[in-house]
């Protein structure tokens, strides 16, 4: 029979059904990311909703001319729900709408279609009342704005075919238009680089997260896995078995790489419905310029950019875990063996922050040895490599990461070896050990 | 060729005094032998190294030939390995650990079905096997675990404390499994214990172990004429010098 597959089911199973990885890794992710992405979009759509038209709003007309009486026609011909309040004062008015449930208070002050009528500037006021600081009560205003800026441009187009009927009003209001296009990687784009920069920070910021919480989440599997093998004393039988010891390294690389990866699947679509929720909301800028398709096609990813990110990513992940078990294999339990890993965690975060923040290859010469020295940062700087072309540094990344993979496995595979990993009892936090 | 032979043992742990100092025995083939001595003797020491978990200071340890340290590897295919407290994964069902265990020893399905049905019946769980573990009694982790050592019918057993917290009943039907695997399938046990009834009755030779030094050897009931006692303990005791 096979004694590396049966290693890998007990594994899969012992770990899948322990409550603390099951609720800490793979559930409690999903339940989070979920609910907050489910609270964020239900909140989202009420703000799409509202900017969709269903205002409700108040109006004082202290003006009574044909001006106001044409506002507010058109806000009634945009699906705007007006109440005319009774009150005379401002701060009555402002009370009476309260106390009808509407927030949003139009104010069309006397003279204001005398004064549009002889030339002067007339004015417009709007009393928001907010009950709570949420991004929903700032949607009204928003609304209002809108629907004030459109009745200008009315005006504007009334006012200035009677002045001059032969102009088209348009070109008075926007006699110079800028179409922006962007070259990069020798094509071009109709889009402004700030909208396509947009578009790949999100591919590339994606990708190195989806890879981080997949090693981060890998590496603490490995470690518990570990620990509580010694914690439980079932390392003891394990290690007489007759099975290969690299097998019983393979065996907790397998099993925490398998978890790890269901762990991520559920962290990414806790992840995913989380962000959905964002994109519901109401994005003009992107909509209104129209991004071309062949715009797609400069930051998609290539099959063989996948391949190599996706050798990468295995090698430091074999690399990794195996620190992660050899370091548990030293401590006595299972929150030892979690307060060393928290150790490692600490120059794993450095490429993920640097693939965010800077280019790697500005920094210093001896930051930038640092970061190439880690194994995490082959593949999290790959994605932009590979955007940007780069098949270089990601190929000479797999020559020095099979290096110290091979390395990493050798120097675990002799620690397994030896009878430390059944000896070492590091601590933390707990008191001395009482000698029989 | 010995079943298990050591010599001129010396296992230092770190820094420590030895905790054995120059133990030397051996065990026939087919032979149920037993190390018995006070806590801290060594006995689980030198059980340990046997089973190629800790490796000596000096001295040598041949399992059916094989050097644990040299030929570790082969020395794991032949033996079969009981911890004084052995751990389980308690979020396996005991049959399913039993699977693993019998997976990783036997050649064929077949095997690995004979093992777990031996198991079955050696630990006497009966319906509860399907139960996850960490749901068992001490006791029943014990059962279990004597189960998964002698189920895969190794060359050589290597029991610590097999009984250890155990009931009277059940320690006495564990006795029989051990006595009736090694008459049908002629095993070779090494066992340890302070439990000196259960040396009596199922030792074919003891040793008497004390701060690390083999102190007598032989048959139980030629050490009880050699010390003219009644019994192992007062044997024990006039051994070391004590009584
Ligand atoms: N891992 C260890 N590190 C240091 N000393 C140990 C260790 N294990 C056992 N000892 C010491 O070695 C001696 C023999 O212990 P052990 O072999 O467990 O005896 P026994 O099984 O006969 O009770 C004792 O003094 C014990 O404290
Ligand atoms: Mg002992």
């Amino acid at each position: 029979m096979n004694p590396l597959k049966a290693l890998v089911v007990k594994e899969f199973k012992d770990l899948l059904r322990d409550p603390q990885i099951l609720l800490g890794i793979l559930l409690a992710p999903i339940l989070m990311l979920g609910i907050m992405g489910s609270i964020l979009s239900t909140a989202f759509t009420s703000v799409r909703e509202a900017v969709a038209g269903r205002i409700s709003l108040a109006v004082l007309d202290l003006d009574g001319g044909v001006y106001a009486s044409y506002l507010i026609d058109m806000l009634r011909s945009m699906n705007a729900s007006i109440y005319t309040v009774k009150s005379r004062s401002i701060s009555e008015a402002i009370l009476e709408a309260s106390s009808r449930d509407l927030n949003i208070l139009l104010i069309i002050p006397e003279g204001f279609s005398s004064n549009i009528t002889i030339g002067v500037k007339a004015r417009l006021q709007v009393y928001s009342v907010i009950e709570g600081f949420s991004l929903l009560s700032t949607i009204p205003s928003s609304a209002i704005q809108a629907y004030i800026a459109t009745y200008r441009d009315i005006l504007v187009y009334s006012l200035l075919g009677r002045v001059a009927p032969d102009i088209d009003p348009s070109f008075i209001l926007n006699p110079v238009s800028l179409d922006e296009y962007t070259v990069i990687q020798g094509s071009t784009v109709k889009a402004p680089p700030s909208i396509i920069f947009q578009r790949l920070f999100s591919q590339s910021l994606m990708l190195p997260f989806s890879m981080f919480m997949v090693v981060i989440v890998a590496m603490q599997i490995a470690a518990t896995s570990m620990a509580k093998e010694k914690e439980g004393k079932t390392l003891e039988i394990l290690l007489t078995l007759p099975i290969k010891r690299v097998h019983i390294l393979m065996g907790k690389l397998a099993g925490s790489i398998l978890i790890a990866i269901i762990g991520s699947v559920s962290y990414l679509s806790g992840f995913t419905i989380y962000m959905s929720s964002f994109s519901l909301i109401p994005q003009e800028g992107l909509a209104g310029l129209g991004i071309p398709v062949e715009y797609v096609k400069i930051v998609e990813i290539p099959v063989q950019g996948y391949i190599v990110m996706g050798i990468l990513l295995i090698l430091s992940l074999i690399a990794l875990l195996s620190i992660a078990i050899g370091l548990s294999a030293l401590a006595d339990d299972v929150r030892s063996a979690q307060s060393l890993l928290g150790i490692v965690f600490i120059p794993l975060i450095i490429p993920f922050l640097f693939t965010i923040f800077t280019d790697v290859n500005s920094l210093p010469i001896a930051l930038r040895i640092l970061v190439y020295a880690i194994p995490l940062s082959y593949p999290i700087l790959s994605v932009n490599s590979i955007l940007s072309g780069d098949y270089l540094t990601p190929i000479l990344g797999i020559i020095y990461l099979a290096i110290f993979t091979l390395s990493t496995l050798y120097v675990s595979a002799w620690f397994f070896e030896s009878e430390k990993i059944l000896t070492a009892k590091i601590r933390f936090m707990k008191k001395p050990r009482v000698t029989e | 060729m010995k079943a298990i032979e050591v010599s001129n043992l010396v296992k230092v742990y770190s820094g420590g005094i030895p905790a054995i100092d120059g133990l030397t025995f051996s065990v026939e083939a087919g032979e149920i032998y037993g190390l018995i001595g006070p806590n801290g003797a060594g006995k689980t020491t030198t059980l340990r190294i046997i089973a190629t978990l800790i490796k000596p200071t000096s001295g040598s340890v041949r399992v059916l030939g094989f050097d644990v340290v040299e030929h570790a590897e082969s020395v794991r295919g032949l033996i079969s390995y009981l911890p004084e407290e052995a751990g389980v994964y308690g979020n396996l069902t005991g049959y399913e650990y039993l699977r693993f265990v019998a997976e990783v020893y036997a050649k064929s399905e077949d095997e690995a079905r004979s093992m777990i049905e031996e198991a079955l019946d050696i630990s006497g769980l009966g319906s509860r096997i399907r139960d996850r573990v960490k749901s068992y009694s001490k006791g029943m982790q014990r059962r279990l675990q004597v189960a998964r050592t002698l189920m895969v019918k190794p060359r050589v057993a290597i029991l610590d404390e097999p009984t250890s917290g155990l009931d009277v009943y059940h320690a006495h039907y564990i006795r029989g499994c051990i006595r009736r695997y090694v008459d049908e399938y002629g095993l070779t046990v090494l066992i340890s214990s302070h439990n000196m009834l259960e040396i009596e009755y199922l030792c074919d030779r003891i040793l008497l172990i004390h701060k690390g030094r083999g102190i007598d050897e032989g048959p139980p009931r030629l050490l009880k004429e050699k010390y003219s006692s009644s019994n192992m303990e007062e044997v024990f005791l006039k051994a070391v010098g004590l009584a």
